[in-house]
C-alpha cells in the first residue's frame, strides 16, 4: 500500500528540528531511519500531517566514551552501532545486539534514537537499554533533560516523552571490569520481531559464584520486565551447574505471562527459561584471558 | 501538493516533480523510468526493492524519493559495469540461481554492496545476510551457492 499525503520538512540543524517540533508538537512526527514508521505509514495504520526528517542531522550522529559512558547520537544507524571500535569495545552487548536487529540492508537506515523511542516491546535496543539502565537526553526548545529509560518507557509502543521534545543522546554506562553481559533472543523467523529475549549482567565474585545480578526479560508483548532485588536470592550462589537453570525457572515462576495470539503462556514460559539459561550459562562461563 | 526535487540517479540528474508522500520505489520506475527496481511487499520484508544510498543497501520502499535530495541512488541499472555484479549475474546464469527472476534484482544490489565489505563470507554468514531477500522460486540453495563461488575470488581483494 502507499502513504497518505503529508507535509515535509527536513530539520537543517538542531535548532531547526526543535522548533519544527515546538509549532507542530504532536503532529509533527519524527522520520528517522524509518524502518519502522514507513511500514506503518504504508500500512496507513498512522496518518501524520507532518513528518520532520532527521536523516541528515549531523549533531546527532556521534558516537563517543568518555566519563564512564557511550555516548550514542539519537541518529547513529544499526549498523554503525554494530561495527564502531568504541561500541565494540566499551559495550560489546549493545554492538552484538545492533548486529541482530532485523536485516541487512534494515540496519543501514534504522537508528539508535527510533528504535528506543518506538518503545517496541521486543526489539533489541529497548532490551540492551533497560538492562544496563541507559539515560536518554531530550532536548526541546525549552531545554535539556535526561531520563533514565526504565522511567521513559511507560508502555509497549508508548514512551513519556513530552509533545516537543526530541532525543538527542542515548548515554550507556560503561560495564565495570568483570561484569559480563549477555542476551541471548528467540525468533521464529529469522530477522523478524523477537518472539521472546532475555539479557543478562552479572558479576562474579572470587570463587566463580554470583555477586551480582540483573536480568531483562521480553515476551508475550509486555514491557520488558527488568529483574533485580527479584533475584537477590541468588547471590552468592555457585559456581555449580545447575544455577543456571534454577535462575531461569525462578524468573519464568515470576512473570506474569498471559497467552497471546503468537503462543500460548505455557510455551512462552518454556522460551523465556530456555533463553535465561542460555544466557546466564554464557556469563558465568570461564573466559580465557580472565582470571578463573 | 507536488514538488520539485533534484535527484542522482546512477550518476545522472534528474529533476522531476514528485509529491512528499511519493516512495522512492515508484519515483524510480514511474518517473525516473528505471524499472529493475521491483516492488513487492512495500514494507521491508521482501528486499526486492532494495537500492543504494550513498553505496549502502536500502530498501527504497522504506524511502521516500523527497528526502534523496543531496543523496546518490544507485540501482541494478547503475551496477551494469560493476565487475562484482557482472560476476554476480554470471554464476547466478551458471548456478540456475533464479527461476522467476523477480527478486534477482534486489539479491544483487544486497551481495554487491556487500561483497565489497565482507570479510569472511561464509555459508553462514551469507545464509544470515539473504534472510532480508525473499525468493519464493529456488529454494536459496542455488542462489547460496552461486554467492560463495563469486565470494571466492572476489573478498578481499
Amino acid at each position: 500500500m502507499k502513504p497518505a499525503p503529508f507535509a515535509y520538512h527536513r530539520a537543517q540543524s538542531l535548532d531547526h528540528l526543535l522548533r519544527l517540533k515546538a509549532d507542530l508538537r504532536g503532529d509533527g512526527v519524527i522520520l528517522a531511519g524509518g524502518q519502522s514508521l514507513v511500514p506503518m505509514l504504508n500500512l496507513r495504520l498512522s496518518r501524520p500531517g507532518n513528518l520532520i526528517d532527521i536523516n541528515d542531522l549531523v549533531e546527532l550522529d556521534h558516537v563517543h566514551a568518555r566519563d564512564g559512558m557511550l555516548r550514542i547520537g539519537a541518529m547513529v544507524r544499526h549498523h554503525r552501532i554494530a561495527t564502531h571500535p568504541l561500541v565494540r569495545r566499551h559495550h560489546p552487548l549493545v554492538a552484538g545486539m545492533a548486529s541482530m536487529i532485523g536485516y541487512h540492508a534494515i540496519r543501514q537506515r534504522g537508528t539508535i534514537g527510533g528504535s528506543l523511542t518506538l518503545a517496541d516491546p521486543s526489539a533489541h535496543f529497548p532490551l540492551a537499554a533497560m538492562l544496563c539502565d541507559a539515560t536518554l537526553v531530550l532536548r526541546s526548545t525549552r531545554g535539556e533533560r535526561s531520563v533514565p529509560y526504565r522511567a521513559l518507557y511507560l508502555s509497549p509502543l508508548n514512551c513519556a516523552l513530552e509533545d516537543d521534545e526530541i532525543v538527542r543522546s542515548v548515554l550507556f554506562p560503561i560495564p565495570p571490569p568483570g561484569c559480563r553481559m549477555e542476551a541471548e533472543i528467540f525468533h521464529l523467523n529469522h530477522g523478524g520481531f523477537p518472539l521472546a529475549a532475555c539479557a543478562v549482567a552479572l558479576t562474579a565474585d572470587a570463587r566463580g559464584g554470583v555477586a551480582t545480578l540483573t536480568l531483562v526479560i521480553a515476551a508475550g508483548g509486555l514491557r520488558p520486565v527488568v529483574l533485580d532485588r527479584e533475584l537477590d536470592g541468588f547471590l552468592g550462589a555457585g559456581p555449580d551447574a545447575g544455577l543456571p537453570a534454577a535462575i531461569a525457572g525462578h524468573v519464568a515462576a515470576i512473570l506474569p505471562l498471559e497467552d497471546t495470539a503468537k503462543a500460548p503462556a505455557a510455551y512462552l514460559s518454556a522460551v523465556v527459561r530456555r533463553c535465561a539459561t542460555l544466557c546466564v550459562t554464557r556469563a558465568l562461563a570461564p573466559r580465557a584471558g580472565e582470571p578463573a | 501538493m507536488k514538488t520539485r526535487v533534484t535527484l542522482t540517479v546512477n550518476g545522472q540528474v534528474h529533476d522531476v516533480e514528485i509529491a512528499p508522500h511519493y516512495l522512492l520505489s515508484d519515483v524510480l520506475r514511474d518517473v525516473v523510468g528505471l524499472t529493475a527496481t521491483h516492488v513487492g511487499c512495500e514494507q521491508g520484508v521482501c528486499g526486492a526493492c532494495t537500492v543504494l544510498v550513498d553505496d549502502r543497501p536500502a530498501r527504497a520502499c522504506l524511502t521516500f524519493a523527497i528526502q534523496m535530495e543531496g543523496h546518490e541512488i544507485t540501482t541494478l541499472e547503475g551496477l551494469r559495469d560493476d565487475p562484482v555484479t557482472q560476476a554476480l549475474q554470471q554464476a547466478f546464469h551458471e548456478r540456475h540461481a533464479l527461476q522467476c527472476g523477480f527478486c534477482t534484482p534486489g539479491f544483487l544490489v544486497t551481495l554487491s554492496a556487500w561483497l565489497k565489505e565482507a570479510t569472511d563470507p561464509t555459508p553462514a554468514a551469507v545464509r544470515d545476510l539473504l534472510t532480508g531477500n525473499l525468493c519464493r522460486c529456488t529454494g536459496y540453495q542455488n542462489i547460496v551457492e552461486a554467492v560463495l563461488s563469486v565470494a571466492a575470488t572476489e573478498c578481499g581483494r
